[in-house]
């Protein structure tokens, strides 16, 4: 915990609220623009095959993690687009990796709060 | 974001076409309709009666459900193509004239009333050999169909219970049958409905020139009455609609009530209607049931059959699908045409 706050404070540093939302956003948009047909698809696919409902919602975590890494990619493409001279500083990248973690168990407990809880009661 | 904007531009310029062709397919509904097959709900799960709580039911009474999509998407149409266990056809009779949502409403009400029905006919079944239990219910008569030329058709809603009609001579109508008969010197007639909320409201219906009917269609259902029931029961709420589960939800309904375990250990399921006789009706979407049984490895699945000669008599499409389908219908697949039919077939079993 220690380490992260140092790291989260070096960030603070390089870059300002305003770059670090803006990358954020930026991130976040594009991989919902790449990602929006694929889980469109998926929806559609859970609506025509839903009695394969665990398998394709097994699918929708996979796709929410790679979500969560595409558009961690592409922040931390935003923040290096904006200061070149930080591509081999390891503050961004493990910060991004550290938050890639906690978004990505987040992820998957949802999911399976899908598969053990919620898709049971749905289907009454 | 802008240096992102910048250094993929030609990227989002070549995708974008293709991007918004995609969207359209995936939003803009047909004018078909498109059957999967759905799974299985145990009736358990929907009702429980606070009876014989001591008692152990090894098996598992389900109802099946279907995906029936009304007015699928572009996308939705092409990926149901590529199952062989779904039907596609184009949008016909009442469905063309209903949206979707009108379409889920109807859909709904049938769920409701056939749960009360399979309360009644479970609990009349069990009181014959236990006094103790006993079921109260009362007639009711409701809005089940709108023509498009109703008046006051937003007014009216599917599941309204009609009250009276003042008709021919101020006679005060409160039966279906009476209306046809007191209904014959005017064009506009008034009214009186009950809505879900429980309010009383008045309408003013006239008479189409072109077909000379109100245009609206009532059904006579029985409502269960469950302060005056024993023993108690409690519905839960259900995201699936249509009165196809009925013969299953009066099976478990009734094992519910009996002493003895009908399942016998094993997953019973099925489809079809229930009257208030006791009798079985027909259902659609067969071939996606017999999937989905197929589909949940079930040992025991009723099916409608009351004409052998009738082309889409419910176990003959079944026999059909099995056929198109690869799957030997053999031991599990059990023709009924009543409640009865499905308990004898289950006392046999334990024999």
């Amino acid at each position: 915990m220690k380490k992260y706050l140092e790291i989260l404070k070096s960030f603070h540093q390089l870059f300002t609220l305003k770059e670090r939302l803006s990358a954020m956003f930026g991130g976040l948009l594009f991989s919902f623009l790449i990602f929006m047909p694929l889980i469109i698809l998926l929806a559609e696919v859970m609506v025509v095959y839903i009695y394969m409902i665990y398998t394709l919602t097994v699918l929708a975590i996979f796709i929410g993690l790679a979500f969560s890494a595409v558009a961690s990619h592409l922040e931390k493409k935003a923040l290096f687009l904006k200061k070149p001279e930080l591509v081999n500083d390891s503050t961004v990248k493990s910060l991004l990796f550290i938050h890639q973690i906690v978004i990505n168990s987040i992820i998957v407990i949802i999911g399976l709060c899908f598969l053990l809880w919620w898709i049971p009661i749905l289907m009454v | 974001m802008n240096e992102l904007i910048e250094h993929y531009w030609k990227r989002i310029v070549v995708l974008i076409i293709p991007y918004f062709i995609f969207l359209f397919l995936a939003f803009m509904p047909i004018g078909f309709y498109l059957n999967t097959p759905g799974g299985l709900t145990e009736v358990e799960d929907l009702i429980t009666i606070d009876y014989n709580q001591d008692k152990v039911t090894e098996g598992s009474i389900s109802s099946t459900y279907i995906m029936a999509i009304n007015r699928p998407t572009y996308l939705e149409f092409i990926l149901g193509t590529f199952s062989k266990f779904s039907t596609i056809g184009i949008l016909a009779g009442s469905n063309l004239d209903y949206t979707n949502e009108e379409i889920n409403q109807i859909s709904y009400l049938d769920k409701a009333t056939s749960v009360d029905a399979a309360i009644i006919v479970a609990y009349n079944k069990a009181s014959l050999t236990n006094s103790e239990i006993h079921i109260e219910y009362n007639q009711s008569v409701m809005v089940y169909g709108k023509a498009t030329y109703l008046s006051h058709y937003d007014e009216i809603e599917f599941g309204d219970i009609f009250i009276q009609m003042i008709g021919d001579s101020d006679v005060i109508v409160t039966t279906l049958e009476g209306i046809s008969l007191n209904s014959s010197l005017s064009d506009t007639y008034t009214f009186t409905f009950k809505n879900e909320d429980g309010e009383e409201y008045d309408v003013e219906l006239t008479k189409s020139p072109e077909t000379g009917l109100f245009g609206i269609t009532l059904k006579t259902y029985y409502l269960v009455d469950s302060s005056l029931t024993y023993p108690i029961y409690h519905e839960g709420d259900s995201n699936i609609g249509g009165p196809s589960g009925g013969l299953l939800q009066t099976l478990s309904i009734y094992n519910m009530l009996s002493d003895e375990d009908i399942t016998h250990g094993l997953k019973i399921a099925g489809t079809g209607t229930i009257n208030y006789d006791g009798s079985v009706g027909y259902i659609g979407g067969v071939k996606q049931k017999i999937a989905t049984a197929y589909l949940n490895h079930v040992d025991v699945f009723f099916i409608p059959f009351l004409d052998e000669n009738y082309y889409y008599d419910n176990y003959m499409e079944a026999l059909r699908s099995c056929e198109e389908l690869g799957i030997d219908p053999t031991g599990w697949l059990v023709p009924v045409s009543s409640f009865d039919d499905a308990i004898n077939h289950l006392n046999g079993l334990g024999d």
